[in-house]
């Protein structure tokens, strides 16, 4: 279990996360949702240790995480942050082999290229192994640094664990590319992956999250399964939007519709 | 073409046949021969004692200076690789982010006596070097960080304007001290030579040169990561943080050594890592080793210009440099790949 406890986020006057406790426990997929500015990519900055807290803890299995080497760390845990830019020339294939670099002893191994082409074919993108990855689309660019991040925890270790954190897998990614990848990952949480993924998409969060945490303005407004947090009540509270919840015509799971005859009003940004 | 064991023997032969060339050719023509004799006795004591004069000419004064042009070049070349792996921007090389110039300020401020020897003048000399490179790029760094990220933009823009201060503050105690020819020496700072090679001069260039190559070659997977992006690499379990102070005074050290024996040489570390990329891509284990022995092979060639373009005298080789390096410098910012972010 990837534990936060407690979590508190200031920096300057801004209270950017005001004591959030969340779990990611292995074999579950946990979405974190909320309006922008809630402090969702706050929150994933802090379960990756990027960020230090200025109370709380966080806890990999039963060990501080500050505890445990950074390698030691990226062995058991993945990270998918929002998308960076890079200008220089590697190849496709390149890109996902970095995702070993915590394995690695000296050079990759045969092994290691392997897992590099599994983690391709998992994104579907081994036709462009040796493409250049600057002239990717944003959304196949994005594909590529996910099997970066699952070759990197394609294996069990050795003890503990495994985690996968995703800031907006899907974002800029089309209809059939975002189920694609939130298939990947629930299939990954199947396998005993801890899976925390930040979801824009409610409903993408009702369909593949057994466990969501609604942020608002830095405090966790909802937890539990998506069927208890997805009330119409509870989302207008938090997006500033009437929304309808129905059953999902195909999926045991709620569906989530905007209430066109009311106005919306977002709800007011903290400024920092 | 992405075969680097042929691109890297092709390199390494033409940086035979380079040096060769660059110890034959000179205001005094010299045969090939005569050039292989005095290397043979030398080197491996075989063959017969070359005529004094030719000894003179090819051991004392060419060879040191081939051998101090492939350091200075290959040396610039991989700091280049590393501000541009820092920055994650191909705009970025020692020279253009002011750490030359500031190098030189330091170096020259301690050559006409305004600092105090504090070791051997031979040790001194590349500290305070190292100091003024390190003040001006802390600087510029400091102006350019937005937060956490570092504005490209402003990067450029605040290594220009330190350059140029850096530069003004090398001309003004120069042309203030007793120096006897200070026109020369002001040049020598801001513009570059290899003039001056003595075997002497050598060791201390060429440990920091070897110590910064191989830093780079034992931190080439951690580099190719930083160059995806701060993010992943911290993701990847890179100590982001220690990775970009150390290569910043990895870069300082080398660049301030060799600023300290021939001036600051601009664009060779913007033009060679480039061109090295292009033939064997991007990835550090490669880029590194290779960019060594092209910039050592830029710079042999170079500095070969400098000494035969003009009839009877040698212009300084930072002219040279600078003349293939800007109009290289504007294609490369005209690429729209490589955007300010």
């Amino acid at each position: 279990m990837l534990a936060l406890r407690d979590i508190t986020v200031q920096i300057g006057d801004a209270t950017l996360i005001e004591s959030v406790t969340a779990k990611v426990h292995s074999g579950q997929l946990t979405a974190v949702v909320g309006p922008n500015g809630a402090g969702k990519t706050t929150l994933l900055r802090v379960a990756t240790g990027e960020l230090a807290p200025s109370a709380g803890t966080v806890e990999m299995g039963d060990r501080p995480l500050e505890a445990l080497p950074e390698r030691e760390q990226a062995r058991r845990r993945a990270v998918l942050p929002q998308q960076s830019q890079l200008h220089f020339a590697f190849s496709v294939l390149q890109v996902v082999l970095m995702g070993r670099t915590p394995h690695l002893r000296g050079a990759e191994s045969a092994r290691d290229w392997e897992v590099a082409h599994a983690a391709l074919q998992a994104v579907a993108m081994d036709d462009f192994a040796e493409r250049d990855f600057p002239t990717l689309s944003g959304g196949e660019q994005q594909r590529v640094h996910l099997a970066r991040a699952l070759a990197q925890i394609w294996t069990p270790p050795d003890a503990g664990h495994r985690y996968l954190l995703l800031d907006e897998p899907t974002a800029s990614l089309d209809l059939a590319h975002q189920h694609q990848v939130l298939q990947t990952a629930a299939g990954l949480a199947a396998d005993g992956v801890g899976v925390l993924a930040i979801l824009h998409d409610l409903n993408l969060a009702a369909q593949y999250a057994d466990h969501v945490v609604m942020l608002r303005r830095g405090m966790a407004h909802a937890k539990g399964p998506p069927r208890d947090v997805f009330t119409p009540a509870g989302v207008e509270d938090v997006f500033g939007c009437p929304v309808r919840v129905i059953a999902h015509p195909t999926q045991p799971c709620p569906l989530i519709v905007p209430d066109a005859t009311a106005p919306a009003s977002p709800p007011a940004v903290p400024t920092a | 073409m992405k075969r680097p064991w042929l691109v890297g023997a092709g390199l390494t032969s033409v940086l035979v046949l380079t040096i060769g060339a660059a110890v034959a050719v000179g205001s005094t023509a010299t045969a090939w021969a005569d050039v292989y004799q005095v290397l043979a006795h030398r080197l491996f004591g075989l063959g017969p004692a070359p005529d004094p004069i030719v000894d003179r000419i090819v051991w004392r004064l060419r060879l040191p200076r081939a051998v101090l042009a492939c350091v200075m070049g290959g040396g610039l070349s991989i700091i280049g690789v590393a501000m541009q792996t820092l920055v994650r921007n191909p705009l970025a090389e020692p020279y253009i982010l002011g750490i030359s110039s500031g190098a030189s300020a330091g170096a020259s401020l301690f050559y006409l006596g305004f600092l105090p020897p504090l070791l051997s003048k031979t040790l001194t000399m590349p500290l305070a070097a190292f100091a003024g490179g390190l003040a001006s790029i802390t600087i510029v760094y400091l102006v350019a960080r937005d937060g956490v990220r570092v504005s490209v933009a402003r990067l450029l823009l605040a290594g220009v304007a330190m350059s140029a201060l850096m530069a003004s503050i090398t001309s003004f105690v120069t042309f203030s001290s007793p120096e006897p020819d200070k026109l020369r020496a002001v040049l020598f700072w801001l513009l570059g030579s290899l003039s001056g090679a003595r075997w002497g001069l050598l060791p201390i260039p060429a440990v920091t040169t070897a110590l910064g190559l191989g830093a780079m070659l034992v931190l080439a997977r951690p580099l190719d990561a930083l160059l995806v992006g701060e993010e992943p690499a911290q993701g990847l379990g890179m100590p982001v943080e220690t990775l970009k102070r150390g290569l910043i005074v990895l870069a300082t050290l080398v660049t301030g050594t060799l600023v300290a024996v021939s001036g600051a040489i601009g664009f060779v570390g913007l033009i060679v890592p480039h061109a090295v990329r292009l033939l064997v891509g991007v990835p550090h284990r490669r880029l590194v080793p290779l960019s060594f022995v092209g910039g050592a092979i830029f710079l042999c060639w170079a500095d070969l210009a400098a000494r035969t373009a003009l009839p009877g005298q040698e212009l300084p080789v930072g002219i040279l440099t600078a003349l293939c390096g800007v109009p290289f410098f504007l294609a490369l910012l005209r690429q729209r790949a490589y955007q300010f972010g």
